[in-house]
C-alpha cells in the first residue's frame, strides 16, 4: 500500500517517487531546504489570507449594493 | 477583452467557497499522502517492519471507506460547514497526538482510526455536497477545481513536508501540519464556507431571481423525476447502481495499479527512476484531466464524459498489457493519467443532478465507500493472481474489460430523462439548464 502512486483518493505517496522527485528538484533548483520550507510556509499563509481578504471584500461589496438598492 | 477585465475578481461568493475547499483538500489530502515520507523513520525509531506500517496504512484506507457514508449523512443533516469543521478539528487534534505518539501502537490507532476517519470528513464527500448547492450550471468546473486540491496537495504539500522533515524531525513536522490545520485552515473554513447560497441571500451560480432562475425547487435547485426526499429511495432506481458499479471499477483499477505498479515495473527490469518519472507524468496528466473533465461536463452530458474517461483508462490498461513494459508504463501514465481523478467530480455531479442535493452527502458517501472497498478487494485479487500465474498481463487485460463495462454502465444512465439539469419546468434544451 505504501508503494502507491498518489492523487486518487488520498493514498500515501510512493517513497521511491518522493526520493526521486527530491533529487530532481535539488538538481535543477539547488536551494537550501530552508528556502523551500520558507517559500512553502509563506504560501500556506498567503493563500488563506488572500482568500479571507477577497471573500470579505466580496461580502462587503454585496452589502453595499444591497444598501444602495434599498 | 482588456487585461483589466480579465483580471476582475469573481463576483459570485461561491467561487471563494471553491477556493477555500480547494485549500482544505490541499492541506488534508497532502498531509495524508505524505504518510510514505515517514516509513523509514518510523521503522528505525520504533523497530518495526515496513509490513507493520503498511498494515496501518491499509487499515486506515478501509476505515476511511467506512467513514464516507457516515460523514455524508452528517453533511446532509448538519451541513458541510459543521461536518468539515468538526472533522478538521478532530484531524488537527489527531495529528497533534500522532506527533506525540510514544510507540507504534498508539501511532497505528491514531492514524488508522482517528485520522483516517476524520480525513473522510474533509474529503470529497462533504465538499462536493457543499459545492453542489452553490453551483448548478458550472457544477462540473467547480467540483473539478475542488478535487484538484488533492492533486496539488500531493504535488506541493508532500515535497514541502519532505524538506521540513529533512530540516527537523518527524514529530516537529507533524506538529507543523497540525498547526496549519488548526490555526490556519480551520478558521478559514469556518469564516468563508456557508452550506447553502440561501444562507447569504444568494442563488446557485449567483443568478438573480429574474435571470433564468427556476422556482421548481427552493434555493434555485431543480427537482428531477428521481429527486429523493429520503436517501433510501435512491436504491430503488437504476442510476445509483449504474454509477456505483462504475465507481467500484474505478476503485478496483486505481487501487490495483497503486499497489502493484512498482512491483510490476521492477519485475520487468525497469529502473525505479523511470517508474518514478512515469508516476510524475501520471500525476500531471491527472491534474489536467480532473480540471478539463469537470469543465467539459458543464458543456455536454456528464455521463458521456464519464464514459469516455473510463474507456480512456481502459485504453491505458490495454497499452500496458500489449506494449513492452518500458514503453507501456509511459503510455499508461499518459493515457490513464488523464482519467485518474476525473471520475470524482463527474460521479458526484451526476448524483446531485439525478437525486437532488438534499441527500447528496449520503449518496456520494455510499458510492465512495463502494469505491474504497472495491479497491481493497482488487489489491488482494491482483496479488493472488500474480502469485498463481506469475504475470500481471491477465490482470491488466481484465481491468481493461472492467473499464469497458464501467464506461457502458455510465453511458446508459438516462441523464437527459432523469437529471434535473435537463428536465424541469424551466429547463431549456441542452446543457445550460
Amino acid at each position: 500500500m505504501l508503494s502507491a502512486p498518489p492523487l486518487h483518493h488520498s493514498e500515501p505517496t510512493d517513497p521511491d517517487l518522493l526520493d526521486w522527485l527530491t533529487h530532481q528538484v535539488d538538481r535543477f533548483l539547488p536551494f537550501d531546504p530552508l528556502v523551500w520550507v520558507v517559500v512553502g510556509g509563506v504560501l500556506l499563509v498567503a493563500i488563506p489570507a488572500g482568500l479571507l481578504l477577497l471573500a470579505a471584500r466580496n461580502a462587503s461589496r454585496r452589502g453595499n449594493e444591497e444598501a444602495t438598492q434599498q | 477583452m482588456s487585461l483589466r477585465n480579465r483580471l476582475t475578481l469573481p463576483s459570485f461568493y461561491g467561487w471563494y467557497i471553491v477556493g477555500t475547499v480547494f485549500f482544505v483538500s490541499l492541506v488534508a489530502i497532502g498531509s495524508r499522502q505524505s504518510f510514505g515520507l515517514f516509513v523509514e523513520t518510523w521503522t528505525e525509531e520504533f523497530g518495526v517492519s515496513v509490513a507493520v506500517i503498511s498494515a496501518v496504512s491499509s487499515a486506515g484506507w478501509l476505515i476511511n471507506g467506512v467513514a464516507q457514508p457516515i460523514v455524508g449523512r452528517l453533511t446532509d443533516r448538519y451541513g458541510g460547514r459543521v461536518t468539515m469543521g468538526m472533522s478538521l478539528l478532530v484531524l488537527g487534534i489527531g495529528t497533534v497526538l500522532l506527533a506525540a505518539s510514544p510507540n507504534i501502537w498508539v501511532l497505528a490507532v491514531i492514524h488508522a482510526v482517528v485520522i483516517s476517519f476524520a480525513v473522510g470528513g474533509v474529503m470529497f464527500t462533504p465538499s462536493t455536497a457543499v459545492i453542489a448547492r452553490w453551483f448548478r450550471r458550472k457544477r462540473g468546473t467547480a467540483m473539478g477545481i475542488v478535487a484538484s486540491g488533492g492533486s496539488f496537495g500531493g504535488i506541493l504539500g508532500v515535497p514541502f513536508l519532505a524538506y521540513l522533515l529533512l530540516l527537523t524531525n518527524w514529530r516537529i513536522t507533524w506538529f507543523a501540519v497540525a498547526g496549519v490545520m488548526l490555526v490556519i485552515t480551520l478558521p478559514l473554513l469556518l469564516t468563508v464556507v456557508r452550506n447553502d447560497p440561501r444562507d447569504m441571500g444568494l442563488r446557485p451560480d449567483g443568478v438573480s431571481a429574474g435571470d433564468g432562475a427556476d422556482p421548481s425547487e427552493a434555493g434555485g435547485q431543480r427537482r428531477g423525476p428521481l429527486t429523493a426526499d429520503r436517501w433510501g429511495e435512491c436504491f430503488r432506481s437504476a442510476p445509483l447502481w449504474l454509477l456505483g458499479m462504475s465507481y467500484v471499477v474505478c476503485g478496483v483499477t486505481t487501487a490495483m495499479v497503486a499497489t502493484h505498479f512498482v512491483f510490476f515495473a521492477t519485475q520487468e527490469g525497469i529502473a525505479p527512476s523511470s517508474a518514478a518519472l512515469a508516476f510524475g507524468l501520471l500525476s500531471t496528466m491527472n491534474l489536467l484531466g480532473v480540471l478539463f473533465g469537470g469543465w467539459l461536463s458543464d458543456r455536454m452530458p456528464r455521463k458521456d464524459v464519464l464514459a469516455v474517461i473510463y474507456w480512456t483508462r481502459g485504453a491505458g490498461f490495454v497499452l500496458l498489457a500489449v506494449l513492452p513494459a518500458d514503453v507501456g508504463i509511459w503510455a499508461f501514465a499518459l493515457v490513464a493519467g488523464i482519467s485518474w481523478l476525473a471520475t470524482v467530480p463527474l460521479t458526484s455531479a451526476l448524483a446531485a443532478e439525478i437525486y437532488g442535493v438534499r441527500n447528496m452527502g449520503t449518496i456520494v458517501g455510499i458510492l465512495t465507500m463502494m469505491h474504497q472497498f472495491g479497491g481493497a478487494a482488487a489489491v488482494f485479487a491482483a496479488g493472488a493472481s500474480y502469485t498463481l500465474l506469475g504475470t500481471y498481463v491477465p490482470v491488466f487485460a481484465g481491468s481493461a474489460v472492467l473499464l469497458l463495462l464501467a464506461g457502458v454502465s455510465s453511458y446508459i444512465v438516462r441523464e437527459r430523462r432523469l437529471s434535473a439539469r435537463y428536465v424541469g419546468a424551466a429547463a431549456p434544451a441542452g446543457a445550460e439548464a
